[in-house]
């Protein structure tokens, strides 16, 4: 029986898209390329029938999440989120997302919100997947989402997040310390 | 909406054997995995076309982060000739058409039962390793939902008693391998039956390590640079093996981990474990031309 | 002296493969029919562990693992891996099922009557060894029936939860595409009641056999009675994207129901694809056993799905055939460190006791 040796072209691209991810998370505020722009192709290589998510704002994301037959719920029961973070009323909708339980910690919500990456307001950030520290700078982030991420966050409780600049992707997970410079 | 526009033409396996919807689940849970360094993410674990408890876990994680040009290099007890080690890695080329390699330096993706590869990994690398029991908690509390509410409320004490009460009966902590580490400053892990000689090199590595147990149901991982430290009372230090001053029979390299060969006399040789190590020793000590990375340990001992 | 050819490996497992193969033979599709048309229970016994139904698959996988049941279970398995989702059954209801065989033993007599089918319950059990000596063994012809049984049959617990005997399990209705699967999600206890009775459908038979045996004889407080046990053949109908509901086909199920005289009556229950009665009804006790406030040990939920999952608990077991230096090497260590230390601090009091006897 012949075993398929060769991915398709959307095989390749989720695959790519999630290997970007998996850096993203597993060095905090390094930069990394995805195979495409937009938050579209980060949806289809995760979402699908077993997820739960949410979109503020973003017509086209909307329906590039819908085709993957993910389940749309509000904010406080998503599993994914996507949001734009730039203006405090924007950042003030997104108070519910989950953190997770102590017993289940993955439970908690996964927030991409598109941003500036390399201008803007500078942050040192600490924590695993960093040597020592490491100081970025990221524009189109109200400051109310870091004061609200510095509260909502009691470790393994907390959400994770990525910031998307056009194809160019950061991670944050719950467990890098954030301090605003 | 035509039947054609939702369906793909028909193929006996998806690149890399596992469906989309696999793949996609795993890819949620490793991301959720190094999220919360050293936690245990439950996830569904498909059967795959090897017997549960010979590496269907890391089988599961390879196969997800597989692409054409990866290069797997798989290893059982240090060596990639193992049986177990050939039939993975086989599978690999078989459902990834990738390229197969024995060296530690080439490799993009190791997966491996129960050693760490004496060269260190670079950022570029996943270590995938094999998991039996990801539970480090199971001989304090069998009752798996009670010790997941231990481990949220990290709540540990029992694990140090059990450490106690060996060095108290022993005279020294007798947990051998899978020795339970504390991530990140807040989960205590099972590194798998790893030694306790290589438990150290997860500590504040370069390189992306995921643990995935098939059987069980558990991924969980490392990230890079995160402390990885074993359980150890203030003054009673972390002992590796002591084969710090153990030499290679076949290749005179002294202090590495090595296996150890009985002989008719009673006595014993030793060859190093991390078998493709050795070999790139011997290719050298022949003339070839053969880069062996830098290594954890140095003069039989952790270099930190 | 050259190292072991890193290739060595790789040509020991190739032929040890051939070797079991060559044994084996050609498979065929002759020999697939042969086995499908001829050993239906251990085909069907075989597509209830795989939790895949397709008599010609599952006689193939009988074929290519040479009768290796476990082997066989896993092919089977990973086959399924692989397969898509296209669609969700209606459910099946009793009164749906073309039942063959359906018996009580909680009544003498039930609406709808005692039908025993084909079995072999009360046969003699003598092997015909004259078939070895070149007399074929030809079945008696079966006579006919004065008046066909009927197609389906009605239910009886539900004439029990009418006369209000047996109290129901809590229902929950979800949509169809919200039944939790156990084979999507992992096993996470207190299980939901979808994953408990699927797991037991795909549990292994003899572990199954094993635990609900030990509750039979007493470990845990169930005193099971059969209430009702079933060879069936259930529709598949599916829903076409237009909205007809049409059946795709029939399937061979076989399930149980078991009521415990403990405190109350209470109703435990299995189904499965195939015709497999010790396992029906071994795991429609565990069903009840697990259910209990405190249940025995070896009858906790846990317990039994965890132990009775055919692909986990035969993998697990055979793994310990792969090599385990390594542990054993840092075990060795261990011990002998111990011992090291030992004679160390005895040498070192000898040492004190010489000195303070010569000081």
């Amino acid at each position: 029986m012949p075993l398929s040796l060769a991915p398709t072209a959307h095989d390749s691209r989720t695959n790519a898209a999630f290997e970007e991810l998996m850096w993203a998370l597993s060095r905090p505020g390094g930069i990394r390329t995805l195979p495409a722009s937009g938050l579209a192709s980060i949806a289809e290589s995760l979402l699908d029938r077993e997820c739960s998510f949410c979109v503020l704002d973003d017509l086209d994301v909307q329906q590039a999440v819908a085709r993957t037959g993910a389940r749309a719920v509000s904010q406080g029961h998503a599993d994914y989120i996507f949001s734009k973070i730039d203006t405090t009323e924007k950042v003030a909708a997104l108070s519910g997302m989950r953190l997770g339980t102590l017993a289940y910690p993955d439970e908690a919500a996964t927030l991409f919100a598109p941003a500036r990456l390399g201008a803007g307001q500078e942050l040192r950030l600490t924590g695993p997947g960093i040597m020592t520290s490491l100081t970025i700078a990221v524009d189109r982030v109200a400051p109310t989402f870091w004061e609200m991420r510095q509260r909502a966050i009691r470790y393994p409780l907390g959400y994770d997040v990525y910031l998307v600049d056009d194809d160019r992707v950061i991670g944050i997970p719950r467990s890098t310390t954030v301090e605003v410079l | 909406m035509k039947l054609q526009e939702l369906t793909r033409p028909w193929a006996a396996f998806n690149y890399g054997f596992l469906d989309e919807s696999a793949k996609r689940e795993i890819r949620r849970r490793i991301l959720k995995a190094i999220a919360v360094p050293g936690y245990q993410v439950p996830y569904a674990s498909r059967e795959v076309p090897m017997a549960r408890g010979w590496g269907t876990g890391g089988l599961q994680v390879s196969l997800t982060i597989l692409k054409p040009d990866a290069v797997v290099k798989v290893i059982d007890q240090g060596t990639d000739d193992s049986v177990n080690a050939c039939s993975i890695r086989k599978f690999f080329g078989r459902v990834g058409g990738v390229i197969e390699t024995e060296d530690t330096q080439g490799a993009t993706i190791i997966q491996s039962r129960h050693r760490i590869p004496e060269e260190k990994l670079r950022d570029d690398q996943v270590l995938v390793l094999q998991v039996p029991d990801p539970e480090p908690l199971r001989t304090v509390q069998s009752d798996m939902p009670v010790a997941r509410e231990m481990h949220g409320d990290a709540d540990y004490g029992q694990l140090w008693l059990i450490l106690y009460e060996q060095l108290v009966k022993s005279g020294r902590i007798m947990q051998y391998t899978e020795y339970p580490s504390l991530v990140n400053g807040r989960h205590v892990i099972s590194p798998s039956p790893i030694p306790r000689w290589d438990v150290l090199k997860l500590n504040k590595a370069d390189h992306l390590t995921i643990l995935s147990a098939g059987r069980e149901k558990r991924i969980y991982a490392v990230p890079p640079h995160t402390r990885v430290e074993p359980l150890v009372f203030d003054d009673v230090p972390y002992r590796v093996e002591d084969h710090q001053d153990k030499t290679c029979y076949r290749t005179n390299v002294t202090g590495f981990f090595m296996n150890e060969l009985p002989q008719d006399d009673g006595s014993a040789k030793f060859e190093l474990s991390d078998s493709h190590f050795g070999v790139k020793h011997m290719r050298k000590a022949e003339g070839e031309p053969v880069a062996i990375g830098d290594t954890w340990y140095k003069n039989g001992k952790m270099n930190r | 002296m050259a190292y072991v050819a890193t290739r060595g490996g790789e040509q020991a497992i190739e032929h040890a493969e051939r070797l079991f193969r060559s044994d084996l033979g050609t498979i065929s599709r002759d020999r697939v029919d042969a086995v499908r048309k001829t050993m239906p229970y251990l085909v069907d016994r075989l597509m209830g562990e795989a939790s895949l139904y397709e008599p010609d698959l599952a006689a193939l996988a009988l074929a290519q693992a040479g009768g290796d049941l476990y082997e066989a279970v896993l092919l089977l398995r990973a086959y399924r891996t692989t397969q898509p989702r296209i669609a969700f059954a209606q459910p099946v209801t009793q009164p749906d099922l073309f039942t063959v065989r359906r018996i009580s033993a909680a009544f003498k007599d039930i609406p709808g009557g005692q039908i025993l089918g084909p079995t072999l319950d009360y046969s003699h059990r003598l092997l015909q060894v004259g078939v070895l000596m070149g007399e074929d063994f030809t079945p008696e012809a079966v006579p006919p029936a004065a008046q066909p049984a009927p197609a389906t049959q009605p239910s009886l617990i539900d004439w029990q939860k009418a006369q209000g005997i047996v109290l129901d399990h809590p229902v929950e209705t979800v949509a169809l595409e919200d039944i939790p699967d156990v084979t999507r999600e992992p096993l996470l206890f207190p299980v939901p009641r979808a994953h408990k009775l699927q797991s037991l459908a795909r549990a292994d038979t003899g572990g199954t056999l094993a635990l609900g045996y030990a509750t039979m004889r007493g470990y845990g407080d169930v005193h099971p009675t059969v209430n009702e046990l079933r060879l069936a053949e259930a529709p598949v109908r599916l829903r076409h994207p237009r909205g007809t509901i049409f059946s795709a086909g029939r399937v061979r199920v076989s399930q149980a129901e078991i009521i415990s005289k403990s405190k109350n009556l209470e109703l435990g229950f299995s189904a499965t694809f195939g015709w497999n009665e010790i396992k029906v009804i071994a795991a429609a006790t565990l069903d009840i056993a697990s259910s209990q406030p405190n249940p025995a040990s070896a009858a906790t939920e846990e317990f039994i799905l965890y132990h009775t999952e055919p692909v986990e608990s035969s993998g697990f077991c055979i793994h310990f055939k792969l090599p385990h230096y390594v542990t054993f090497q840092s075990a060795l260590d261990a011990y002998r460190r111990v011992k090291a230390d030992r004679e160390a601090s005895a040498s070192t009091v000898v040492e004190k006791e010489l000195t303070s006897t010569a000081g």
